[in-house]
C-alpha cells in the first residue's frame, strides 16, 4: 500500500484555481486548436477546396480591388455579412489568397461558439465537468474543425445562431431589456449570413411571443413581437432594400438569373431535386447528413440528453420553452429542402455523389448542448461507460479522419479542380498586356485560382467594361473564358453571335471551361488600359 | 449485493442446469448422416456441416497443422480448407485470425485423435466454454444478489435464446471471447487480489490471443480493475490518496500471452506488433479453391477513400447500428428481441440507488462492443447468423433480463410478453443451431443466381427439407423429421425458462401475500 497525503488547502487552493480559470484555460485550448486547424487545413491544400470558398472570398475582394470596386459587388447570390467582415482584410494578398480573410472570421465564430456552448450549459444549471463535456464534444468534430478553417459561412451563422439562442434563455430566465436586444441583435446577424437566419428569426419570435402571451396576455405579446421584429428583422429589410436598390427589385435575391432559386429550378429540371415536395426524402437526407455531420453515437447522446432534458422535472417549463430555438435549422433544412429551395446530395441516397453536406452541421452547437446535459444529469454508472463510448468514438474518428465536408469539399459536387484552366492563365496572361472575359457566376473559381489580380478579370459585375465586352470581345478582351456550348455561361451566351468571338482561336479545353485568345493581327485594335475611371 | 447461501438443494439444481445445456449443446453438434467419423477424414464444406464457414475451417486448419505438423503455417491442402481466410505467400500459407481458439482445441484435438473422433472433439471446444459462459452468467447474477432460479433464467436465456447457441457449435472466436468477458466482469465484482489481478491480466492476453479487437471489449474491464486500486481519503486536514500497488499482478498475467503472441506474429509477418489478421488475406490461394462464400462488400467501399487509415470508420455506424440493431438481416432485435427486455433490465438497474454502480462494467462493455462493430466494415459478418460479433455484447445484456422479471414478478401481461419473447428468441435461435450459419447478407442474396432468403427464413427452408446435421436429427433419432426435433427442443428449453420464471413469480407472489 503506498499513500500520498496532500494538504486539504492545497487541493481547495488548487481547487478554487481551476474553478476561477478553467474556462480561460479553455479559451486558450480553443484559440491554439484553431489556429492549428486552419495552419494544417492550408498546408495540405484543403482550406480553399470549396468553390464557394473561392467565391466568398472574391467577393469581398472585389469589394476592394478591380475594374469597378465598391459595395455593389456584394451582389445578391449570398447575404452580405460575411463579405463585409472581409473587407478589412482582404486587400492584403496574402489574406486572399491563403483564404485567411474568410477563415478569421470563420476562427473568431469557432472560438465564440465555444464559449456560448459553456455559458448556454452553465445556465441550464450543468456541472463544469458537463460544460466541459460539451464544450468538448464541439470543439472535436472535425467537421467544424474543417469549417472553422475554411471561408465557408458556417461558423459565423452556427455562432450569431447559438449567440441568439443563449440569450433568448438568458431573457426567459432574467428578462432583462439588454439581453432581449441581444438576442434580437443576434438574429439580425443571423439573418445577414444566411437564409437559416431568416427562419430563426420566425422562431424566436414565436418563442419571445408565446412567452410573453403566457405571462402578461395579449396585449403585451404583441407590443414585444413587434419590439423583437424591429431590431431581429431589420438585417432582413435592410436586404430587401439593398435588392430594390442595386437591382432593381427587393426579391431579386430570391428569384434572380443568380439565385439559388434558378439554380434549384435547373436542378428540378434536370430531375436530380428528389427532395422537392417528398418529405419523407427531405427528413431522410437532412437527417443522414445531420448525423454523418455530427457523428451517430454523439447525435444519440444529443438526442438522449433532449429527452432528459424536457422531461426534466427540476427544470422550469420557461427554461425548456427557451431552448426549443436549438432545433430551428433541424426544421429549416427539412422545409427548405421540401419546398425545393435547397439541394443536398448525400452518398449512397442521392447517387455517388456529396453536394451541401455541410448543411447537416448546423446542429452540432444543440447536440453538444444536450449531450453535455446528458453527461451532466446522468449518474456515475451510466455517465462512465458513455464517457468510454464517447472517447472510443472520437478516437476512431479522428484515426479514419472521417470528415464528409472534407470528401465534399474534396471529391464531393461542392469541389472544383480548376487548377489546370488557373494554372494557365497565371502562366500565359500574368506578364500579357489584355482583359480577360469570365462570367464569375460560373467561374469564380479560376479568378481566384489564377493568382491574377481582379483588375485583370472583365465579369458581370464590371460595368461598362462588361457591356462593352459582350458587345465587341474583340476590342476588350485578349482572351475568353467559357464552357463552349453551354448557354448557361453567360459569356457564352451572350458573345456567340458577335463577330468579334470569330476573331478568337480556342487555345485550350479543360473539364470546367475553354480558353478563347484573341488571334494576334488584332492585338493592335485591343484596349488593354482602363478607360472607365468613373465607375471607381 | 446479498449473498445467499449453496445449499445441498441449490447445488443440484446448478449441476441439473449445466448438465441439461451441455445435452442440448452435444445434440446439435454436426455430425454427418454416414456417422461421426465421416468429418474426421472428409473436409466436407457443405452447407449446415462443421465445415460450412471458413471462419471455423481457417482456424481448424490451425489446429491440424500444429497436431500433425507441429507448425503454425499450412501446407497446400489445408491452405485450400481454410481459404479464404487464408495469410501469406510463396506457400507459406497461414490463418489470418489469430491462434486462441486453435491453440485451446489442440489438447482437445488430441485427445479425440486417439478414438480417430479428433474433428469432433475439438468442436467441443466451444461447448465447454458456452458452458462456462452460463455458469459464469449465474455467478455474476449470484453476486448482483439475485436467486438461484434468477440465475439460471439468465444463464439459460443467454446460451439457448440468442445466437450464442449457434456458434457454441463451430470453432469460431465468439463464444471463448464471451467467456473471457464474463469472467474479467465476475472478477470485477470481489475485492481485487494479486490472484484476481493476475487471473484477469491472463484473460485479457488470452482474450487477444482469441481475437485481437478483444483488447478493445476487455479493455473497459482492465481500466477498472486499475482505478480499484486507488482511494481518496480526507483525514483531518489531509486529503490521502491510497494506492496498492497489486495491480501490477496484472500485468504478470499478461506478459507471457503477450509475448507468445509477439512471438507468433514474428513468426508469421514478420512483425511482432502485426497480427495476421491485420496483413489481410492472400489472393493466391483463393484462386486455386472454389470459394462456397462470397466476400461482403465492404460498406466502408460505398465512400471515396473513407477507411483508408483503420479498419473501423465512424461513418458507417449509421447503418452498422441498423443492422446490428434493427434490420432483419441480423439484427438484436430480429433475431434475439429478448435482449430488449435485458435493456430495460438496465434501466431498473440503473433507476435502483442500491444497485446501479453494477451496471459501470457490463454497460461499458456493451457499449464498446456495439460501437466497435458498427464501425467495422462488415457489420453482417460475411455469411453468418444474427450479429455473430455481438455474441459478448449479448452476455452483457442477459445479466440484466432478470431484473425486469423481478420488477415484473407481479405484472402479468409484462411477464407474458417477455415469455413471448422468450419463446420467439430460443425458436429462432435453435433453427440456426439445427441448421446453419450461413446466412448471406441482403445484398448479396440478391445477386445470388440461386435465390436464397436473407434472413432465418433461410434456416426454415432447410428444416422444412429436413436439412439438419444435428446429431440428433442425423443419428441419434434420424428418422423423426429435423423440423419436428427443433419444435421439441425448442418448446422443452422455453419450457423450463417460462416455468422457472413462474417458479419465481408464484414463489414471490405468495410470500408477499404471506
Amino acid at each position: 500500500m503506498f499513500n500520498i497525503s496532500i494538504p486539504t488547502n492545497a487541493v481547495e487552493r488548487i481547487k478554487q484555481w481551476f474553478i476561477k480559470y478553467h474556462l480561460h484555460l479553455l479559451m486558450f485550448l480553443v484559440t491554439v486548436i484553431s489556429v492549428y486547424c486552419f495552419v494544417h487545413f492550408l498546408q495540405n491544400g484543403l482550406g480553399l477546396a470549396y468553390n464557394d470558398a473561392r467565391s466568398h472570398l472574391n467577393i469581398g475582394r472585389r469589394v476592394v480591388e478591380g475594374l469597378k470596386p465598391g459595395f455593389a459587388q456584394i451582389g445578391s447570390v449570398w447575404l452580405p455579412l460575411p463579405h463585409v467582415l472581409m473587407i478589412p482584410t482582404i486587400w492584403n494578398d496574402f489574406m486572399w489568397h491563403t483564404g485567411l480573410a474568410g477563415a478569421l472570421q470563420s476562427m473568431i465564430a469557432f472560438i465564440a461558439t465555444a464559449y456560448l456552448i459553456y455559458r448556454f450549459l452553465q445556465h441550464l444549471g450543468v456541472s463544469i465537468f458537463g460544460r466541459l463535456m460539451g464544450v468538448l464534444i464541439f470543439i472535436t468534430n472535425i467537421n467544424i474543425l474543417y469549417l472553422q478553417s475554411t471561408a465557408m459561412t458556417e461558423l459565423l451563422l452556427i455562432a450569431t445562431m447559438t449567440a441568439a439562442s443563449y440569450y433568448l434563455l438568458v431573457w426567459i430566465e432574467k428578462q432583462q431589456m439588454v439581453d432581449f436586444i441581444r438576442t434580437s441583435f443576434f438574429v439580425m446577424l443571423a439573418t445577414l449570413i444566411r437564409y437559416d437566419g431568416w427562419f430563426l428569426l420566425f422562431v424566436t419570435a414565436m418563442i419571445v411571443t408565446i412567452f410573453i402571451w403566457k405571462k402578461s396576455g395579449y396585449k403585451a405579446a404583441e407590443g414585444t413581437f413587434l419590439l423583437f421584429c424591429t431590431l431581429g428583422g431589420f438585417g432582413v429589410i435592410l436586404w430587401l432594400l439593398w435588392n430594390l436598390i442595386i437591382f432593381g427589385d427587393p426579391l431579386y435575391f430570391a428569384f434572380g438569373p443568380y439565385s439559388a432559386h434558378a439554380q434549384q429550378t435547373q436542378l428540378a429540371d434536370a430531375g436530380i431535386l428528389a427532395t422537392e415536395h417528398n418529405l419523407p426524402l427531405s427528413i431522410k437526407i437532412y437527417l443522414y447528413a445531420l448525423i454523418y455531420n455530427s457523428n451517430m453515437f454523439i447525435t444519440l447522446l444529443g438526442l438522449a440528453g433532449a429527452v432528459v432534458l424536457y422531461f426534466d422535472k427540476k427544470l422550469k417549463s420557461k427554461i425548456k420553452l427557451g431552448t426549443i430555438a436549438l432545433f430551428a435549422p433541424l426544421v429549416f433544412n427539412v422545409i427548405a429542402l421540401y419546398f425545393g429551395h435547397s439541394v443536398l446530395f448525400v452518398q449512397g441516397i442521392s447517387g455517388n455523389s456529396w453536394f451541401n453536406v455541410r448543411y447537416g452541421i448546423m446542429l452540432v452547437p444543440s447536440i453538444a448542448i444536450f449531450a453535455g446535459y446528458l453527461l451532466d444529469r446522468a449518474r456515475a454508472s451510466v455517465r462512465i461507460p458513455l464517457l468510454v463510448a464517447l472517447s472510443f468514438v472520437l478516437l476512431f474518428s479522428f484515426v479514419s479522419y472521417d470528415a464528409v465536408t472534407i470528401d465534399d469539399g474534396r471529391v464531393g459536387s461542392s469541389q472544383k479542380n480548376v487548377t489546370e484552366v488557373s494554372g494557365w492563365l497565371a502562366e500565359n496572361a500574368k506578364d500579357k498586356e489584355g482583359f480577360i472575359l469570365i462570367s464569375a457566376a460560373s467561374h469564380d473559381a479560376i479568378l481566384f485560382s489564377s493568382g491574377l489580380p481582379m483588375k485583370k478579370f472583365i465579369h458581370e459585375g464590371t460595368g461598362d467594361y462588361w457591356d462593352s465586352a459582350i458587345a465587341s470581345p474583340d476590342r476588350w478582351a485578349r482572351w475568353i473564358i467559357l464552357r463552349t456550348n453551354d448557354d448557361n455561361d453567360q459569356t457564352f451566351r451572350l458573345i456567340k453571335n458577335t463577330p468579334g468571338f470569330k476573331r478568337y482561336k480556342l487555345i485550350k479545353t479543360y473539364p470546367f471551361a475553354d480558353i478563347y485568345q484573341l488571334d494576334d493581327k488584332y492585338l493592335d485594335q485591343l484596349n488593354t488600359t482602363e478607360v472607365f475611371p468613373d465607375q471607381n | 449485493m446479498k449473498k445467499h447461501l449453496i445449499t445441498i438443494r441449490n447445488l443440484f439444481a446448478v449441476l441439473f442446469v449445466l448438465a441439461f445445456a451441455v445435452v442440448a449443446l452435444v445434440l446439435n453438434m454436426k455430425v454427418h448422416p454416414q456417422g461421426v467419423p465421416y468429418y474426421q477424414v472428409v473436409q466436407d464444406r457443405h452447407v449446415g456441416g462443421p465445415f460450412e464457414s471458413s471462419g471455423s475451417t481457417s482456424r481448424y486448419a490451425l489446429v491440424q497443422a500444429l497436431a500433425e505438423n507441429g507448425t503454425f503455417y499450412f501446407d497446400k491442402t489445408l491452405a485450400s480448407f481454410a481459404s479464404p481466410d487464408v495469410g501469406g505467400s510463396d506457400r507459406r500459407y497461414y490463418t489470418i485470425f489469430a491462434p486462441g481458439v486453435s491453440m485451446a482445441g489442440y489438447p482437445l484435438y488430441m485427445l479425440g485423435s486417439m478414438f480417430g473422433y479428433e474433428q469432433f472433439t475439438t468442436y467441443l471446444l466451444n461447448v465447454i466454454f458456452a458452458i462456462g459462459c452460463l455458469a459464469l452468467i449465474m455467478a455474476i447474477t449470484r453476486r448482483y444478489g439475485l436467486p438461484l432460479s434468477m440465475q439460471i433464467v439468465a444463464g439459460l436465456t443467454y446460451i439457448f435464446a440468442t445466437n450464442a447457441v449457434v456458434y457454441s457449435l463451430y470453432l469460431t472466436q465468439h463464444i471463448m471471447s464471451t467467456f473471457c468477458v464474463l469472467a474479467g466482469v465476475l472478477i470485477t465484482l470481489y475485492k481485487p487480489n494479486i490472484i484476481r489481478n493476475i487471473l484477469l491480466g491472463l484473460l485479457f492476453g488470452a482474450g487477444l490471443l482469441i481475437d485481437v479487437p478483444n483488447a478493445f471489449l476487455m479493455l473497459p474491464i482492465v481500466v477498472y480493475q486499475f482505478f480499484r486500486h486507488f482511494s481518496v481519503t480526507h483525514v483531518k486536514e489531509y486529503f490521502k490518496i491510497n494506492m496498492r500497488f497489486i495491480f501490477v499482478a496484472m500485468l504478470v498475467g499478461l506478459i507471457p500471452l503477450l509475448m507468445f503472441f509477439g512471438y507468433y506474429n514474428k513468426d508469421l509477418t514478420g512483425n511482432p506488433t502485426l497480427p495476421p489478421q491485420f496483413v489481410g488475406r492472400t489472393i493466391e490461394v483463393e484462386k486455386t479453391v472454389d470459394t462456397p462464400q462470397p466476400v461482403v462488400k465492404k460498406e466502408a467501399e460505398k465512400f471515396d477513400d473513407v477507411g483508408d487509415n483503420s479498419p473501423f470508420v465512424t461513418r458507417l455506424m449509421l447503418n452498422g447500428l441498423y443492422i446490428l440493431l434493427i434490420s432483419d438481416e441480423r439484427g438484436w432485435m430480429y433475431y434475439s428481441p429478448i435482449l430488449l427486455i435485458g435493456i430495460i433490465g438496465m434501466y431498473f438497474v440503473y433507476k435502483n440507488k442500491d444497485l446501479n454502480e453494477i451496471l459501470t462494467v457490463p454497460l461499458s462493455v456493451v457499449l464498446i462492443n456495439i460501437l466497435l462493430y458498427s464501425m467495422f466494415g462488415d457489420h453482417w459478418g460475411g455469411w453468418s447468423f444474427g450479429a455473430r460479433y455481438l455474441i459478448p455484447g449479448a452476455a452483457m445484456v442477459a445479466l440484466f433480463i432478470p431484473f425486469a422479471i423481478v420488477k415484473w414478478r407481479k405484472n402479468i401481461i409484462m411477464l407474458l410478453i417477455t415469455a413471448i419473447l422468450i419463446g420467439y428468441s430460443v425458436f429462432v435461435s435453435m433453427l440456426g443451431a439445427a441448421t446453419t450459419t450461413g446466412i448471406p447478407p441482403k445484398q448479396e442474396a440478391e445477386n445470388l443466381s440461386t435465390k436464397i432468403p436473407y434472413t432465418y427464413e433461410y434456416n426454415y427452408q432447410l428444416i422444412e427439407n429436413n436439412q439438419s446435421y444435428s446429431l440428433i436429427n442425423t443419428y441419434l433419432l434420424k428418422d423423426t423429421p429435423a423440423k419436428t426435433m427443433w419444435i421439441i427442443e425448442s418448446s422443452v428449453i422455453t419450457g423450463i425458462i417460462i416455468l422457472i420464471t413462474g417458479y419465481y413469480s408464484v414463489t414471490m407472489w405468495k410470500r408477499h401475500n404471506a
